[in-house]
């Protein structure tokens, strides 16, 4: 697993990586939080949030005061990692709570809204699981109100601070795949997306993501993070959406589609589409950022050029160059001529393997701000913006029109600009 | 296709890739790697501006495109093509380029004992045919006194090219870069960012092991089959040489290079011998 000194090592200056990641500010004080604690209470300590858990007990810098659950096994399991936590089983008892700096919220969605208005207003730092929300007017509410209490406000948008993902938006930025003519993503699986059931009455309650009442579905579940790439890659947001949704395999009473389509168009024309579905599952999950000269496959963590690929043998002097190294570098031979060029299979965003997600250095850098109470660049407004698209596209679907980005929606961020200020 | 032939938004070639990194003390290097002459360029440019480096990737792209259009004997509408299809019936006016090349390769035929022959391909395999090209140097025009000449300059031109690339690097006063064309002639200009020269693993490497050759302002030229693919022809008696063991040589000047690595590799396989001035050259 990779910390985020090792990263920072790997990504050369702080100064460089702002440029493409402006909410590594958040890590700007981090030798002067040495020694501090970042006093976190956890809300909803289910699956998500015990995995969430299990980056910020491995954390100096973080101290897990109590949880919150009203389901006794998440409870017990959530002790197991943070045994000295205070339970609570109502979460205005735990934002009543003095030693709660923070809180993490990994509820249902339909919750969202409610729990972080309320953390906000109770003086506490903000980290919500994404989707943002489940209307877009809950999403600018939660934004406007950590605008007006000050205090930190994340979302779950791991692939902000996963070092391939950054690596690749450097590339993109650069010109280095030409100019960016689509953006294609898609998440297939091959599964009823529902957990183990212990008595009827819970079905709801464990299977929330399957109804509306709960959840927006496969919109807010999954498009929300494969959205943000596109906004991220060509620094604007998408101002028409389009999209239908359906449900044509999984016809067991779940309410919510099974089977999505989406198109998002860039004022440029350019277009992000985002497809899912959850009954075939041979081509997984995939982020393709598709340039004139190149394509990125953000999830393999690989690039393809259109015409000839770069040599290894440069690939290698460039990181030799970064880690200071003088070695030989092997491509001197006989003649390389078009019909001897290998097979275009892609090189390593950076040179290896994909290892991690960016979910560790996500809470390394949430724990960070809930110290210095220092609210990262643009990082609430990524998280804003992807969950407002992933609600637009299911609003889209639901309607069955083609929806112009409302106004009532947009922030001063990139290509917007706020209609009216909201006062609260 | 169209789309291809234009500029992008800050000047550089679409057809041309590129990597820009820029390191944490200031200092960048800029890759940029496209297919020109038939074969693949890569360039790797050290700390200048990204704006810099493009428009001198830019100009070394445009002058290899000249290149190419002048030496390539299969371009319909490429002067060595027109030269090769009317020398033999009348003189033909050529540019001052192509006459200097083919000056220059006429001169490396008697240096290298006619092993280094760019007449090797004409037709019937008509043997000694540099000798029927007559050069007047009055009116820069070329005439062959034989219709079975035909000048093919794929043996030089790619060394040839690789020194414009670096002439040009040096007019726009880069002193640090390494410019790789088609992996068989390597030029390393002033030092790597960490070390003294450019550290190249030689082609033989996987013979002896960690064998590697310096560059400083050198080039490194290669000539030799790959695996069974055979494509240099003795002068001597037209056959394709079946050798694999490749022939490498440093020069100070990537022309010089590229001829004189594919005479050794035809003289070693003909037991001819030629005289190399070796304080120039280094053999390997």
């Amino acid at each position: 697993m990779k910390t985020r000194r090792e990263f920072l090592k790997i990504s050369g200056s702080a100064g460089l990586l702002l440029a493409t990641v402006p909410w590594f500010s958040a890590f700007s004080d981090s030798k002067n939080t040495e020694g501090e604690k970042a006093r976190i209470g956890v809300i909803g300590p289910g699956s998500r949030g015990q995995f969430l858990m299990s980056f910020l007990v491995k954390n100096p810098k973080v101290e897990i005061v109590a949880i919150c659950d009203n389901y006794q096994p998440s409870i017990d399991e959530a002790l197991k990692m943070a045994p000295n936590a205070k339970v609570y089983t109502d979460y205005r008892k735990l934002l009543e709570d003095k030693d709660v700096d923070g809180v993490v919220i990994a509820v249902p969605l339909n919750m969202h809204h409610e729990i972080a208005i309320a953390a906000f207003d109770a003086g506490k730092h903000v980290f919500c699981e994404k989707a943002m929300a489940i209307t877009p007017a809950d999403c600018l509410h939660m934004y406007d109100t950590h605008k007006r209490t000050g205090k930190v406000f994340f979302v779950g948008q791991q692939r902000l601070f996963s070092e391939r993902y950054i690596e690749a938006m450097q590339m993109v930025h650069s010109g280095t795949f030409g100019e960016i003519e689509g953006i294609r993503t898609y998440w297939f699986r091959n599964g009823d997306w529902r957990r183990p059931v212990p008595s009827p009455e819970l079905e709801r309650k464990i299977n929330w993501r399957l109804y509306k009442e709960y959840s927006r579905g496969l919109m807010t579940e999954l498009a929300c993070h494969q959205l943000q790439i596109g906004t991220w890659a060509l620094k604007t947001i998408p101002n028409k959406i389009m999209g239908h949704g359906s449900i044509t395999y999984w016809k067991d009473g779940r309410e919510v589609f099974d089977n999505i389509s989406t198109i998002y168009v860039f004022d440029n024309g350019v277009k992000m589409t985002f497809e899912s579905i959850i009954s075939n599952k041979f081509y997984g999950l995939e982020e393709q950022i598709l340039g004139n000269k190149g394509t990125i496959e953000l999830e393999k963590g690989k690039y393809f050029y259109e015409t000839v690929p770069p040599a290894p043998g440069f690939l290698q002097l460039i990181n030799d160059v970064e880690h200071k190294l003088f070695d030989a570098i092997p491509f001197a031979g006989t003649s390389w001529a078009p019909e001897t060029a290998n097979e275009n299979k892609g090189d390593y965003i950076t040179g290896k393997r994909p290892e991690t997600d960016g979910t560790s250095v996500l809470l390394e850098a949430y724990a960070e701000a809930v110290i210095t109470g220092k609210q990262p660049e643009q990082i609430a407004e990524e998280g804003y913006y992807a969950s407002v698209l992933s609600l637009l596209g299911h609003q889209a679907i639901e309607e069955g029109v083609i929806l112009d980005f409302p106004d009532e929606y947009k922030l001063d961020y990139l290509n917007h600009k706020r209609a009216i200020q909201t006062t609260l | 296709m169209l789309k291809m032939l234009c500029c992008c938004g800050k000047g550089i070639k679409m057809s041309v890739s590129f990597i820009n990194k820029v390191l944490d003390n200031d200092k960048t290097i800029f890759y940029a790697w496209f297919e020109s002459m038939h074969t693949r360029i890569d360039i790797a440019l050290c700390n200048r501006p990204e704006d810099t480096c493009k428009t001198i990737i830019d100009l070394i792209y445009n002058e290899l495109q000249g290149i190419e259009k002048t030496v390539n004997r299969f371009d319909p509408n490429g002067e060595l093509y027109l030269l090769n299809e009317s020398a033999s019936a009348h003189p033909v006016i050529v540019s001052p380029e192509l006459f200097r090349i083919i000056k220059d390769c006429i001169d490396y035929y008697d240096k290298t004992s006619g092993c280094f022959d760019v007449t090797v391909n004409s037709s019937d395999s008509f043997r000694d045919g540099i000798k029927g090209i007559v050069c007047n140097d009055l009116d820069n025009s070329i005439f062959y006194k034989n219709t079975a000449i035909k000048i093919d300059l794929g043996g030089y031109a790619k060394g040839y090219a690789l020194d414009k690339c670096v002439e040009i690097l040096r007019e726009n006063g880069m002193t640090d870069a390494l410019v790789n064309f088609g992996n068989s002639s390597v030029f390393g200009l002033g030092n790597h960012p960490s070390g003294d020269g450019w550290k190249i693993t030689l082609p033989m490497a996987d013979i002896k092991q960690d064998s590697f050759v310096i560059l400083h302002d050198e080039c490194l030229s290669t000539s030799g089959n790959e695996e069974k693919k055979l494509h240099i022809k003795s002068p001597f008696d037209g056959q394709y040489i079946e050798a694999f063991n490749p022939v490498s040589v440093v020069t100070k000047d990537a022309s010089s290079g590229e001829v004189f690595s594919t005479a050794l590799f035809v003289s070693r396989t003909t037991g001819r011998k030629f005289f190399i001035n070796f304080a120039t050259i280094k053999y390997q």
